[in-house]
């Protein structure tokens, strides 16, 4: 009968369809080739989670190397954990003026050890906030190198050089690890742009004045060499990852402050800020040029608006000086790239990462992080350094890195369970 | 009896409007056990009192006064598997919720005297919904956590049989709606919740239909309901931590939503004497749906200092069908009629536009259902319908409209329908 015979279809086509499904796109979890057991992180203030001008446990937490080692099951990951609000001068945001501007306060200097300093081994997270990539190599006296660059985290972070060694390869070397991260050497140009273009970490080696400009190529290069080659003679079956050098520039530091000032009497107006150049005449800040986050308080007392007053030079990047420090950027990581691949080192390109945040912002799940400051979400409030999320994202580099050179299949870190910037404390309603 | 079963059906209205979309987008297609038992393929013969959704010239053949209350249950369950752009295949499961949209028709007609072959009836329908509510805090909290769009029509009717084998009728719809929608602002820690509700426009619309029946044996059905823009007003609220209340402060918001045009062309078949056969192809304009836009009153365009901002979001949903083929046997005893039927329902989602919020595919319908005359006046109409959604898989990593939460959407939908139909 036909109604059998419909019936009967459509239990063949229940049967058809019950069979319609697929596989979920991403195949199981895999470590491949990397091995946990002992995962170490060399690098400066972002592998130690400093941000917001600060060292401290509530944001070290989401250090991109602690969130890495949970991410492939690293058991023991050992940090130097300082207690809130750590050591430095920390950053609160406070809301916002009537001007829509954000109100950041600082805390005041604080230094306190972490609190297992007693640690009886180095930290596995060897970042040391400030760290140039000499520090790597660096084998004098940690306590006088504290004193020499006013540095309280050497002897904060590498104690007990008697055992454990001066310097961050041997002391990383001294926890026999199986897996390394190496993201040094950003200090080797932020050092020159964050004063300015004032100060930096050349050796002289180029024609120029000792500590006038960023690292020289030449001395990069030789310094990553030799670090490379240490590791790999001391640990020949360690897997090793290599950050590179992002662009100082595009960061809120340099891009916040706008290069023309609104007249606070007749806001309709904007006024050329002036600044002191390094030749020792006064400037006008153009196009190409970047005034400095910290100039803020000058120019609300004025300095910089009047040629016979203008902004002392660390307050701002010319031109000059933004090409000195992308061609330094460039060196770098050249020699890199070129580096970790002689060595097999897999290399992870943060300078990509960054860009990208700044060109496109970084979107997931309707969620997106610029490069802006404060509401950007990706640079803290001292408009260099990582917010929680940006260090998730960091670490997902990494991770991406690792899959795509260690046959490894690991989860990267779900960004929702990482806090957003700190709203302010309650105010209380402060009107429209 | 009928003023009590009218009465407690309108009560049933205001505590129960919800539904879920079980069609394509947020549409819903059944309204009626007896059309839903055959897959809805039903626009050829539309013969019970959910003519007036599937094709109003079909009251012209009903017989007197008819009175037709129902209720679908609805129980979807999706899985979102993902993200891919993390890397992850983590399963996360869409919160189990049930709807259960009424449907009501009262119709007459008149089969002798001067206004033989004319018919007049209201029904109340909800041919758009969503309703869909994952986890607080689940990966995607940031683009939905909830969402509910219901919608009402009142829908008074009327045809007319011009001879035995033609028939029109068209129907007014009146449309009461309102939204609720609820994702997390995460930018800042604590998150908030930005909430938002409105009330639609009263809004106006109608459809038309006419019947064929060329022979004893075949019936043909063309049905037509026109586009309706929902215009919503209501307020938003991000339920922000006290020192950012004056950046965030919400207030009067305006959204609104373009419900596709339909249309359907149908054949019957009667092979035997107990037995008719449909296929229905139906169309829907779901292009109408281009973007989803969520006006601030108040804005940091036109307030500044606000970090509060319009929305825009690109849907650009893509005009869709679904073909239909349904059958119903009734037993020459017992007052019993046996029905099924298949549908395939073509999605209208761009891989784009594919969002937790409506996590659509393509869908497979499978449908059986019975009729019971249980008094001689008295029908019961009983359908299950189960919707197999085909799994499916965005990778919109590098476009910038999508969302960015991509990875494989699966799903499924229970569907179970009870009419009772009083004949006076």
């Amino acid at each position: 009968m036909k109604t059998t015979r419909f019936l009967s279809a459509l239990l063949v086509a229940v049967v058809i369809l019950s069979a319609c499904s697929e596989d979920p796109p991403i195949a199981d979890p895999s470590l491949g080739n990397v091995n946990p057991t002992v995962y170490v992180a060399i690098g400066d203030n972002y592998t130690a989670g400093y941000t917001n001008g600060a060292l401290y446990e509530t944001a070290q937490q989401y250090s991109y190397p602690n969130l890495i080692a949970m991410a492939v099951g690293s058991p023991d990951f050992v940090q130097p954990l300082i207690p809130d609000p750590g050591t430095g001068n920390l950053m609160t945001w406070q809301g916002f003026s009537a001007s829509g501007s954000p109100i950041i306060t600082y805390g005041g200097n604080v230094l306190s050890a972490p609190s297992n300093v007693n640690h009886p081994a180095p930290f596995h997270n060897l970042g040391l906030p400030a760290a140039v990539l000499y520090d790597a190599l660096d084998e004098t006296d940690i306590a006088e190198r504290a004193t020499q660059r006013g540095n309280p985290f050497y002897t904060l972070i590498m104690r007990n050089q008697a055992s454990f060694g001066t310097n961050l390869l041997n002391q990383a070397v001294k926890l026999d690890p199986t897996l390394l991260s190496f993201w040094l050497g950003n200090n080797d140009v932020m050092a020159y742009a964050s004063s300015g273009g004032t100060r930096g970490t050349n050796t002289g080696l180029g024609g120029f004045p000792p500590g006038t400009r960023p690292t020289e190529r030449a001395s990069f290069s030789a310094m990553i060499k030799n670090c490379f080659s240490s590791i790999q003679t001391v640990l020949p079956d360690t897997r090793v990852l290599v950050g590179n050098i992002p662009d100082p520039v595009i960061m809120p530091l340099f891009t916040t402050v706008p290069r023309k000032i609104q007249n606070p009497a007749d806001p309709t107006q904007l006024l050329d800020v002036y600044y002191r150049t390094s030749s020792n005449t006064v400037g006008t800040v153009g196009p190409e040029d970047y005034i400095l986050l910290t100039a803020q308080a000058e120019l609300g007392q004025g300095v910089g608006l009047h040629p016979q007053n203008p902004l002392p030079s660390q307050y701002v990047l010319d031109a000059t000086e933004v090409e000195i420090i992308r061609a330094a950027v460039r060196d770098f990581n050249s020699v890199l790239a070129a580096e970790a691949e002689a060595y097999g080192f897999a290399l992870v390109d943060c300078n990509r990462l960054f860009n990208d945040i700044h060109s496109n912002g970084y979107s997931l799940a309707g969620e997106t992080y610029t490069s802006s400051y404060l509401a950007g979400g990706f640079f803290g409030l001292d408009g260099v350094n990582l917010t929680e999320r940006a260090s998730a994202i960091v670490a997902n580099e990494f991770i991406a890195a690792m899959n795509g050179s260690f046959g490894a299949n690991i989860r990267q870190v779900p960004l929702h369970t990482i806090p957003g910037v700190k709203a302010p404390a309650g105010m209380g309603k402060t009107g429209k | 009896m009928n003023r009590t079963l009218l009465f407690s059906a309108l009560l049933c209205f205001s505590i129960a409007l919800s539904s879920q979309a079980s069609a394509g987008g947020f549409q819903l297609n059944e309204h009626g056990a007896r059309a839903m038992a055959q897959a809805g393929a039903f626009a050829a013969r539309a013969n019970d009192g959910s003519a007036i959704f599937f094709n109003p010239a079909g009251l012209s053949y009903l017989r007197g006064t008819q009175l037709m209350l129902g209720a679908t249950l609805i129980t979807p369950s999706y899985t979102y598997y993902g993200p891919s752009n993390l890397n992850s295949n983590e399963a996360w499961e869409m919160n189990n919720k049930m709807f259960y949209p009424p449907n009501a028709y009262l119709t007459h007609t008149w089969t002798d005297g001067v206004l033989k072959g004319l018919a007049a009836g209201i029904g109340l329908t909800t041919p758009y919904g969503l309703g869909t509510e994952w986890d607080d805090d689940w990966i995607g909290r940031a683009v939905t956590r909830e969402i509910e769009l219901q919608t009402f029509y009142v829908m008074p009717t009327v045809s007319y049989a011009v001879n035995e084998w033609v028939a029109i009728g068209i129907g007014a719809n009146i449309v009461i709606s309102n939204v609720m929608l609820r994702r997390a602002v995460t930018n800042f820690d604590p998150t908030m919740d930005l909430e938002l509700e409105g009330d639609g426009d009263l809004a106006y619309s109608f459809n038309a239909g006419i019947m064929l029946r060329p022979t004893e044996d075949i019936a043909l059905g063309f049905t037509y309901r026109a586009e309706t823009q929902l215009d919503f007003e209501g307020t938003a609220n991000f339920n922000p931590p006290s020192s950012l209340e004056s950046f965030f402060p919400g207030g009067d918001v305006t959204t609104g939503i373009a419900l596709p045009a339909t249309w359907f062309a149908a054949i019957a078949y009667s092979p035997m004497e107990n037995l008719d056969i449909e296929f229905d192809y139906q169309f829907i304009g779901w292009s109408s749906y281009d973007k989803l836009a969520i006006d601030f009153a108040e804005d940091g365009e036109n307030t500044p200092g606000l970090l509060q901002n319009d929305v825009s979001s690109p849907k650009d949903y893509e005009d869709t069908f679904i073909a239909r083929l349904g059958a119903e046997y009734r037993l020459p005893v017992l007052g019993l009629a046996l029905r099924g039927g298949y549908f395939f329902d073509n999605n209208p989602v761009p891989d784009k536009s594919l969002e937790p919020l409506l996590p659509d595919s393509d869908r497979h319908g499978l449908n059986i259902g019975v009729g019971i005359d249980i008094l001689p006046d008295i029908t019961l109409d009983l359908a299950y319908l189960h919707l197999f959604l085909m799994d499916r898989t965005t990778d919109q990593t590098t476009n910038p409209e999508g969302v960015h939460l991509d990875g494989m959407y699966s799903g499924s939908v229970n569907l179970m329908a009870l009419n009772i139909t009083y004949a006076f």
